[in-house]
């Protein structure tokens, strides 16, 4: 056979091989990288999901998708005599008591570990919420928690590194024309464990939620009025070494507020926490 | 030559063909290897799901009680022994007829087998162990089957406790036969019957042999097992709880490591709500074992209710020659709490392979009862509350050594442990 017929023959099949390769090479992209579906289309996807289940989706829904550390901390536990100045400045005291102080300006509880309770008499007339802030113990850890406030209540929570720990918060009664108390939590000595871990999207969130909790029985439609991404204690996960006093874990959770109920999405596997 | 160039064209061409399939195959394979490892990283983590527990085996009658009441003769027959398999056979291949319900089974019995059986006898569970009985109108047998016969050379009936209710049919057993069976069983094999004031023991009698047995201790890796109770294993938060316990979780579950006593503890504490299953405690049980790291190859299920509804406990408690292995650290213990695992506790060291056994004739009653005379008080021997035949684990280094050993329970909750070979004090003592 001619030299250059031959080279001919092997042009034609290594092209064809070339070919074969080059497919396979891109499917394999393909598969690997997948088609991605586009923001809204997830969206509609999942406004389907939890029609079907009785709720309807009436907040945006965030992007973000950060890495954040799960972490140990304690209750905060101080003392009435160094608290109470602070929390009513220039205001005499009337009566001290083994869990109580009680001002001529109102009187502040010890209610359990980590939590306090200031009541204001007279009522405070004339100023905002944030202001109480200012006299609050550490009040310039907290701001206000995202979700939607009330009339009758006004929440503002710690936060550790830009995301809200929802079960430390300080809780504001009011009424229309003044500032009647507030219960404030505080946690304190916030130390992360291990590295920092990628959380769900909020999407697959209300997905999971919408699978594991089901409106549709009671009839009414429940609006989901807001979802944040937050820390939040797991309790139960503590208890392993509850001989050796007990350590406290706070985790990344999508908090899903609705018109009914509070829903706590664990942000790492998914899981909506029924325990509560 | 006029057309040299061409053919240099196409050389080169040529070339460049073959060098871009080179590099083509080379990143097809690249790739592939690429996403092999990363699915390897996972699949490395992952455990396959065992064999071990197997469903009707940890169902099995922990041991057989055999009696000739006429002589008041019995036996005990532990599982491995060949009495052991001919009646649990003889229960298998039982034909059944007229079962119906009684009030009371007869207190006065000629013959007797009792099976008793570790967890209550779902539906499915009694259709193995008697899948000639035609039983589809009742449920959860409870833990005892018995076979008796009233009077001497008559008929052999079965009986079957549901729900608090007694159910009484006839075989077709030879009572003759069995007369025959039962009788060489129970002189060749004596018993001795202890009796404390509500629990019946049984004390081997008449020099009976028993083996003692040493065994290399494996240490199962801890990761794997770890890892498989987690839905994302890469979100696991790693605390170290103290020099000894290592606390893995994802927020929603925990594992907990303690190398003191070397075992994993699983807790979901999710389980609150109450799902709803028809699969039965002891099924959900050990498929949850089989999936996470398996068990002992031969166990046997113990079922308790806990006083909290909605809530029970199986304990899979491993045997080998016959006896049980004393102590919670061997044992594998679930708790299904609303029909959900809601916690496992494992050990982490498995016996690999048995290094060493030696048989010895082991003490029958009267000899133990001159051993605790020796080291106990009139009361504190009156104030036991039940014997137990099973094996002492000691450990040493990587070696377990199991030693046949009475196990004394008084009725404060105090534990003696006596050697059945020479009746050392093993545990206890004092007063």
């Amino acid at each position: 056979m001619n030299w250059e017929v031959a080279k001919n023959w092997l042009i034609a099949a290594f092209l064809l091989l070339d070919l074969i390769l080059g497919w396979q090479i891109i499917q394999s992209h393909r598969e690997t990288y997948g088609y991605v579906e586009s923001y809204s289309d997830l969206l509609a996807n999942t406004k389907t999901v939890l029609a079907d289940h009785g709720f309807i989706l009436a907040t945006k829904v965030p992007e973000n998708q950060p890495e954040i550390p799960t972490f140990r901390a304690e209750e905060a536990r101080p003392q009435l005599e160094q608290m109470w100045s602070g929390i009513f400045p220039g205001a005499r005291i009337l009566k001290i008591r083994h869990r109580s102080v009680v001002t001529s300006a109102g009187s502040v509880t010890l209610l359990r570990t980590g939590y306090w309770r200031v009541e204001y008499e007279p009522p405070l007339v004339g100023i905002k919420p944030a202001d109480v802030l200012k006299t609050a113990l550490h009040g310039n850890l907290y701001v206000p928690d995202p979700a939607p406030e009330s009339a009758a209540v006004v929440t503002y929570v710690e936060e550790y590194q830009g995301y809200p720990i929802f079960d430390a918060a300080i809780t504001i009664h009011r009424n229309k024309k003044a500032i009647l108390s507030y219960d404030q939590n505080e946690i304190v000595h916030i130390t992360p464990q291990g590295r920092a871990k990628p959380v769900i999207s909020a999407m697959d969130a209300l997905n999971s939620l919408a699978e594991s909790v089901d409106n549709a029985p009671i009839g009414v439609d429940n609006k989901i009025l807001s979802i944040q991404l937050g820390y939040a204690e797991k309790t139960g996960v503590g208890t392993l070494s509850s001989s050796l006093g007990r350590e406290r874990f706070w985790f990344p959770v999508w908090r899903v507020t609705t018109e009914q109920q509070v829903y706590v999405i664990n942000a790492l596997t998914g899981e909506v926490d029924l325990s509560s | 030559m006029k057309h040299r160039p061409i053919a240099l064209a196409k050389s080169i061409f040529l070339t460049i063909l073959v060098l871009v399939s080179l590099l083509l195959s080379y990143w097809l394979w690249v790739g592939n290897f690429e996403n092999a490892t990363e699915v390897g990283f996972t699949e490395s983590f992952s455990i396959p799901p065992t064999t071990t527990p197997a469903l009707p085996q940890v169902s099995a009658p922990y041991r057989e009680v055999l009696a000739v009441q006429s002589a008041a003769e019995v036996s005990v027959a532990q599982p491995g022994s060949p009495t052991y398999a001919l009646w649990l056979n003889q229960l298998r291949t039982l034909d059944v007829s007229e079962l119906q319900p009684v009030a009371t089974f007869p207190e006065k019995t000629t013959l007797q087998v009792e099976y008793d059986f570790g967890t209550p006898l779902t539906y499915d569970l009694l259709e193995y162990w008697l899948p000639h009985l035609n039983a589809s109108a009742l449920a959860n047998y409870d833990g005892t089957v018995l076979l008796f016969q009233t009077k001497a050379n008559g008929p052999v009936y079965l009986g079957l406790s549901s729900d608090g209710s007694n159910y009484e049919g006839k075989t077709n057993i030879n009572g003759v036969q069995m007369a025959a069976i039962l009788q060489g069983e129970t002189r060749t094999t004596p018993w001795s019957v202890w009796m404390t004031e509500n629990r019946t023991s049984y004390i081997p009698a008449g020099g009976q042999v028993w083996t003692a047995s040493t065994w290399d201790l494996e240490e199962e890796p801890v990761l794997p097992i770890v890892h498989s109770f987690f839905v994302n294993p890469q979100v696991l938060t790693r605390i170290q709880e103290n020099p000894t316990t290592v606390l893995w979780t994802d927020g929603s579950r925990a594992v907990q490591w303690s190398q003191v006593s070397d075992t994993l503890l699983y807790q979901d504490p999710n389980a609150a709500t109450v799902h709803s299953t028809s699969q039965s405690a002891l099924s959900m049980a050990t498929r949850f074992l089989q999936d996470h790291g398996g068990g002992p190859s031969t166990s046997y299920a113990f079922q308790t209710d806990s006083a909290m509804s909605n809530e029970e406990t199986v304990r899979f408690v491993p045997y080998v020659d016959g006896l049980p292995i004393a102590g919670v650290n061997y044992e594998y213990q679930v708790t299904i709490r609303n029909n959900r695992v809601a916690s496992i506790e494992r050990p982490l060291n498995v016996r690999g392979t048995e290094l060493k056994s030696e048989q010895h004739p082991v003490l029958d009653n009267w000899k133990l009862l001159a051993v605790l005379k020796e080291h106990m008080t009139k009361t504190t021997i009156q104030s036991i509350a039940s014997i137990k035949l099973a094996l002492y684990p000691e450990v040493k280094g990587s070696v377990l050594h199991l030693q046949p050993a009475y196990f004394l329970r008084l009725s404060g909750g105090r534990t003696w442990v006596v050697d059945a070979f020479n009746g050392r004090i093993l545990k206890g003592g004092g007063q």
